[in-house]
């Protein structure tokens, strides 16, 4: 039988996968900026990325940057000396606000 | 009287491989509702199978000895109702640590972390006429740490300690805290240098499983954040002087 | 008393900038988020007038205050990353041999790409300073309306005139 995940478990794991998708995500994301002297190729690059298809994948994004950072912010307070018993708490105030947001953000972007 | 069925994860040095297939069986038990899990265990190896294995000291919850994986969650199985489990009981050794024979683990690597950080109390001056007192304000702060038993159900449970058996794990942490937190004890220094390596507390990654499996409800990852809050407090104001 | 344990410090210190720069990034993040991913939006049919767009990148490093938000994002994005992996790494790997050489690897994988983005940074004002046609589509830097999003947080508004 496994562990049973807990609500500090499932965030650790959420935090960690998020997390290392957005350390290498800063790799193409230079990448891009760098044909800003060119720009001809950084138009067709951005053009590239507005199409539908690209849109949703942004909005994955921002759900990565959300869950990492809200959990992050999670953390820090913890660690800062918020008592451990508010854990699960906090770790259900992240989800909710960060459902919200992702939602709210997602409309701007897809707009 | 109610009837229990414990699943219990079994190995033997003598016929088993380790690492191999794990091998459950099943027992009935007839048991009141206010048995504890540690009861019905004791019934099978004296009616049932003479060579269960497992460890047990005190059943009252005081020695950490009867500490396992019962339905998924490390934990006493003297301090489990029966009333307060499913029909079925899955019982499994402690995780991580090495299985000796079914439900008993090596905690070796367990008490190993502990010795490596100076579990005793270093006192400073001469030695008093009586006790070193405490006043209960100074008792309070170190209350919540010095019930550990020493079970090792937090370690065990620790996915970081899982990964890296390296990692000092909760158990060491909470004892260097509250060594740390101790009024009577002097040498905080050498306390903090012990847990702050490469091993030591920066590994945490606040994932509060210690924090739920603790048979004591110690609050553990709060001693370990308070760590993390003093070694970072002690490079920005590093202490003049001795100690 | 000299400091005894330097290694010990600098793990205090290397996990202290951890979380700082973490703290940081939710901040700088939501400036990020809002000026080009939220308020392209509605403009992305309008030509030129995307946050995104070539000629407003460029408009928004023409101002000091933009130059050194991206250089500080660049900065603790790429510090809070590779100290994550690297925590990571040090949990995973066993061998002590494989582990110090990518400990080694993501350092320099982290200077390599800090250099290039400051690469990016400086080329941009060495453009800015000597601007022939900024943007093919618009050839002019003080063409660019700014976007809402700039306008409110202020930058942006050094080239409308
Ligand atoms: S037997 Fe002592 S704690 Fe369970």
């Amino acid at each position: 039988m496994r562990d049973r995940p807990g609500a500090g478990f499932l965030a650790f794991i959420v935090h960690r996968g998020t997390g290392i998708v957005l350390a290498l995500f800063i790799l193409p994301h230079l990448y891009i900026l760098y044909f800003l002297g060119d720009p001809a190729r950084y138009e067709a690059i951005r053009r590239f990325c507005s199409r539908p298809l690209a849109r949703l994948s942004e909005a994955g994004l921002l759900g990565l940057v959300l869950a990492h950072g809200l959990n992050g912010i999670r953390i820090m307070l913890l660690e800062a000396g918020a008592p451990s018993r508010i854990q699960k708490t906090l770790f259900r105030a992240a989800v909710i606000a960060g459902l919200l947001l992702f939602f709210a953000g997602a409309r701007l972007m897809m707009r | 009287m109610v009837s229990k069925k414990f699943k219990i994860k079994r190995f033997d040095p003598e016929k088993d491989i380790p690492g191999g297939k794990p091998r459950w069986e099943e027992f009935t038990v007839e048991m009141d509702p206010f048995e504890r899990l540690l009861d019905g265990l004791v019934r099978i190896k004296e009616a049932q199978d003479g060579s269960l294995t497992f460890r047990l000291s005190c059943a009252h919850g005081m020695c950490g000895s009867c500490a396992m994986k019962i339905n998924g969650k490390n934990a006493l199985a003297c301090q489990t109702l029966a009333k307060n489990t499913p029909e079925a009981v899955v019982l499994e050794p402690l995780p991580v640590f090495p299985v000796i024979k079914d439900l008993v683990v090596d905690m070796d690597p367990f008490f190993e972390k502990i010795g490596a950080v100076m579990p005793w109390l270093v006192a400073d001056g001469p030695h008093p006429e009586r006790e070193r007192s405490q006043s209960p304000e100074e008792l309070g702060k170190i209350m919540d740490a010095i019930k550990c038993i020493m079970c090792g159900c937090c370690t065990s449970s620790c996915p970081v300690y899982r990964a890296d058996r390296d990692y000092l794990g909760p158990a060491a942490l909470v004892k260097a805290a509250r060594f740390i937190l101790d009024s009577r004890d002097a040498t905080w220094k050498e306390r903090l240098k012990a847990v702050s390596g490469e091993n030591g507390f920066w590994m945490c990654h606040s994932i509060y499983n210690c924090y739920e499996v603790c048979p004591r409800s110690i609050d553990i990852t709060g001693y370990i954040a308070w760590l993390k809050r003093l070694a970072v407090k002690k490079m920005f104001f590093p202490p003049k002087g001795q100690r | 008393m000299k400091n005894k344990n330097p290694r010990q410090k600098k793990l205090a210190a290397g996990w202290f900038l951890g979380r700082a720069s973490g703290l940081l990034l939710v901040l700088l993040l939501a400036v990020h988020f809002t000026v080009i991913h939220f308020e392209r939006g509605g403009q992305e049919k309008i030509p030129g007038r995307s946050a995104g767009f070539h000629g407003a990148v460029f408009l928004r490093l023409s101002h000091p205050l933009w130059w050194v938000f991206y250089a500080v994002f660049l900065s603790a994005a790429l510090y809070h990353g590779f100290y994550g992996l690297r925590g990571i790494a040090a949990e995973y790997i066993r061998r002590e041999r494989l582990l110090a050489s990518i400990r080694a690897g993501l350092l320099a994988a982290s200077i390599a790409l800090w250099a290039a983005g400051m690469l990016i940074l400086v080329n941009s004002q060495l453009l800015l300073a000597n601007p022939p046609a900024l943007c093919y589509k618009c050839h002019a830097r003080g063409s660019i309306p700014s976007c809402r999003a700039i306008r409110f947080f202020g930058f942006g508004a050094i080239n409308k005139k």
